[in-house]
């Protein structure tokens, strides 16, 4: 049999009626036509009222007149129970006064004796399908109140996450600040520290780094409440709180139920007692290898969530790279300022090798010179000795019966001749003395002409043969008093293997000529030549094969530091048939 | 005795304009000598043996033969020879070593006429009172 839709599960209906026939036949019917309706059956009032009570059915359908208690009393008493209550009288009254006074006493309908199925169904249906949808009605109702509820609670938490993000986001861009402008790994650490306690609402944060001989964490900066030790850890890196997990795995770890108790130990006593209830540790990487770890402790458990760990491990990334790259800045600057000392430290030894050059420069010239100078000086007493005859004999020749004017001239004439000799065996002594020199353009036969002449006064000449070839004038720019110093010495050097080795009609030959771009000038002597161990070693500082007292052992070595260095050019020497020769190139013109 | 052997004085100098200078300075304050002259020390030991003066002026240092070996030679000929010597400054230790020959008197260059005819006046009475 079909249900009636209207009826649903968990209906009910309680039946009065104190006539056992019609009580048995109207129940039987209801229950045949609503097989999952509940139908409790009262004989009278007091029985029906009592059924009420216990089983609250939906509607109540009763007889007016019964013994005990009538119907409309019953009415009375469920009323005033639940006043929302259904009560459907059944009578075989149709005085209408009797009914209006049923109903205010609160019977919702009626229906008269003797029943009609249809009408009873219908009102039965039509009283359940009310009660039914008020009963939805009510269901939603607390449905809803119970939705409004939870979408406030949702709401509450929202701005809660909200609100924590927001901080949490302070906390990041103070960090990204603090990022940018330290400069030491301390002060930003220390600096994130306090931004994190700060800004981020968290209890405590520390960073710590271990100890790369013991592997023990020292924490290097910390804020909040910071516990005695902090970074909670005991021990080394084989324990098992965040910290050292963070550590071990290079990544981060987080405990969001912080148990004193628990096996893993998540967080040690000291923090638990300190007030942390989740911890979360971040390993700081430099370079792909661990560098320290951030260890941050808040009040609530649960504190951490997915975003807020992402962001956490954002912010961890962010300092790594930054300490990586103030790691990177302190060694750019270290090799900065030790590139920097060590180009001062080299230019200051190349600034006292030319002080030292110069200083030997000066000193050769001045031994060149001083050679010259006892030669000049010795060779002078003879000129100086003829003056002084002619100058005494005019007292004796005045007197004599064949002195006249004429005489007297010649004899001024001898004597001027004399005085321009010496005058001239010391031309260009001063101008070549002086250290130094300008860079200028000079003519090469000029400048040779007058060394050698310097070279002949110097020297007792009349002992050898000066051979000169210098016609073809070159002119270069350089060091004129320098050059001249070069082939000075380069003289003064053959004179002295002329003397070593007594050399017969000794010989020196000067040609100056222009190659390519060069001016070349030889020299060449005949005393030999040089032994071939000697020839590459002449040029070295202190070489000589004379008598220490003799020489410095420097003329050739400062010829050829002033030709190859102060000029750009070439100094060589080779030996010839009969002698050596030095050969000096110079760059020409200007 | 032979006058040419009385009245010389033998003057080796190797520089020319000296040797012509002092040859006709000491001519000239001493016309009573023969002032020969020698360019060297060879030609001076030559001359001294072809002309035998009593006082030889020399100098010390000079090409071929140097004045101390000449005066060396020169002694060996004639010990009581009266020689004045020229030098120069740092001629000093040639001096010494004519100190071991012996010498009447020594000039530095340049030369002093008042010394030059004091010493040749000296050396002269030498001669005479040696001879």
């Amino acid at each position: 049999m079909e249900s009636s839709p209207v009826v649903e599960e968990g209906n009910s209906i309680l039946y009065v009626e104190d006539e056992p026939d019609a009580r048995e036949m109207i129940s039987a019917t209801l229950v045949a036509e609503y097989p999952v309706l509940t139908v409790y059956v009262a004989e009278n009032g007091a029985r029906g009222l009592e059924l009420f009570r216990e089983h609250r059915p939906d509607l109540v359908l009763t007889d007016i007149r019964m013994p005990v208690m009538d119907g409309i009393r019953m009415a009375e008493e469920i009323k005033a129970i639940d006043p929302d209550a259904i009560i459907i009288a059944v009578t075989a009254y149709s005085d209408t006064s009797y009914l209006l006074h049923a109903i205010e006493s609160g019977l919702s309908e009626y229906l008269l004796k003797p029943v009609s199925y249809r009408k009873l169904f219908s009102i039965i249906e039509k009283n359940l399908g009310v009660v039914n949808l008020k009963r939805r009605v009510n269901r939603q109702n607390v449905q809803i109140l119970e939705l409004a509820g939870t979408l406030e609670e949702r709401v509450r938490e929202r701005t809660r996450e909200l609100y924590r993000l927001n901080r949490l986001y302070v906390m990041l861009s103070k960090n990204n600040q603090a990022i940018a402008r330290t400069d030491t790994r301390e002060k930003l650490l220390s600096e994130v520290c306090r931004n994190i306690v700060a800004y981020g609402g968290f209890k405590r944060a520390c960073v710590g780094v271990p100890s790369p001989e013991t592997g023990v964490v020292r924490p290097i900066a910390t804020a909040g409440d910071v516990i005695d030790g902090c970074i909670c850890l005991e021990g080394d890196l084989s324990g098992a709180g965040p910290v050292t997990t963070a550590l071990r795995e290079q990544s981060y770890f987080v405990s969001n139920e912080c148990e004193p108790e628990s096996p893993a130990r998540q967080l040690c006593s000291k923090a638990w007692q300190g007030g942390c209830r989740s911890n979360a540790a971040f390993a700081l990487k430099m370079n792909g290898d661990i560098a320290g770890v951030l260890n941050i402790s808040a009040d609530e458990p649960d504190f951490f969530d997915t975003q807020m760990i992402d962001l956490l491990n954002q912010m961890t990334a962010d300092i790594s790279v930054a300490m990586e790259n103030m790691e990177t800045e302190v060694c750019r600057r270290e090799a900065e300022t030790a590139l920097r000392d060590e180009t001062i430290k080299k230019l200051q030894a190349i600034e006292d090798l030319r002080t030292k050059e110069q200083l030997l420069l000066q000193r050769n010239r001045q031994a060149a010179m001083g050679e010259l100078m006892v030669n000049i000086s010795h060779h002078w007493r003879q000129p100086l000795n003829v003056l002084g005859l002619m100058v005494q004999e005019l007292t004796q020749i005045c007197s004599d019966s064949t002195f006249s004017r004429e005489r007297l001239e010649e004899r001024v004439r001898e004597a001027m001749g004399v005085i321009l000799k010496m005058s001239a065996t010391i031309d260009g002594f001063s101008t070549l003395y002086e250290s130094g020199g300008e860079w200028e353009q000079f003519s090469l036969k000029e400048i040779v002409e007058k060394t050698v002449a310097l070279f002949r006064a110097g020297v007792n000449s009349e002992n050898f043969t000066i051979e000169m070839d210098v016609e073809n004038d070159v002119a270069v720019s350089g060091l004129a008093n320098e050059y001249s110093q070069v082939l000075l010495n380069i003289l003064l050097n053959a004179r002295e293997i002329f003397v070593e080795r007594g050399t017969a009609s000794p010989r020196i030959s000067v040609k100056l000529f222009p190659e390519r771009d060069n001016a070349v000038l030889t020299i060449s002597d005949n005393a030999g030549g040089i032994p071939e161990n000697d020839l590459e070693r002449v040029f070295d500082p202190y070489f000589t094969t004379k008598d220490p007292d003799q020489g410095s052992g420097l003329g050739l070595y400062m010829a050829k530091t002033i030709i190859e260095k102060h000029m750009s050019g070439r100094l060589q020497v080779y030996n010839t048939a009969r002698g050596a020769e030095f050969r000096i190139e110079v760059r020409c013109g200007s | 005795m032979d006058l040419s052997r009385q009245q010389a004085i033998l003057l080796v100098e190797d520089d020319q304009s000296t040797r012509d200078l002092l040859r006709n300075i000491i001519a000239r304050r001493f016309p009573e000598f023969n002032v020969i002259t020698a360019e060297n020390g060879q030609a001076g030991l030559e001359s001294f043996r072809l002309h035998a003066p009593q006082v030889v002026i020399t100098d010390i240092k000079m090409p071929v033969m140097d004045g101390i070996e000449m005066a060396g030679a020169i002694r060996q000929l004639q010990p009581d020879i009266q020689f004045i010597v020229l030098t120069a400054y740092n001629n000093k230790t040639y001096l010494g070593r004519f100190n071991e020959i012996g010498y009447c008197a020594y000039l530095a260059k340049p030369i002093e006429f008042s010394k030059l005819f004091e010493a040749v006046e000296r050396c002269c009475a030498e001669a005479e009172k040696e001879s």
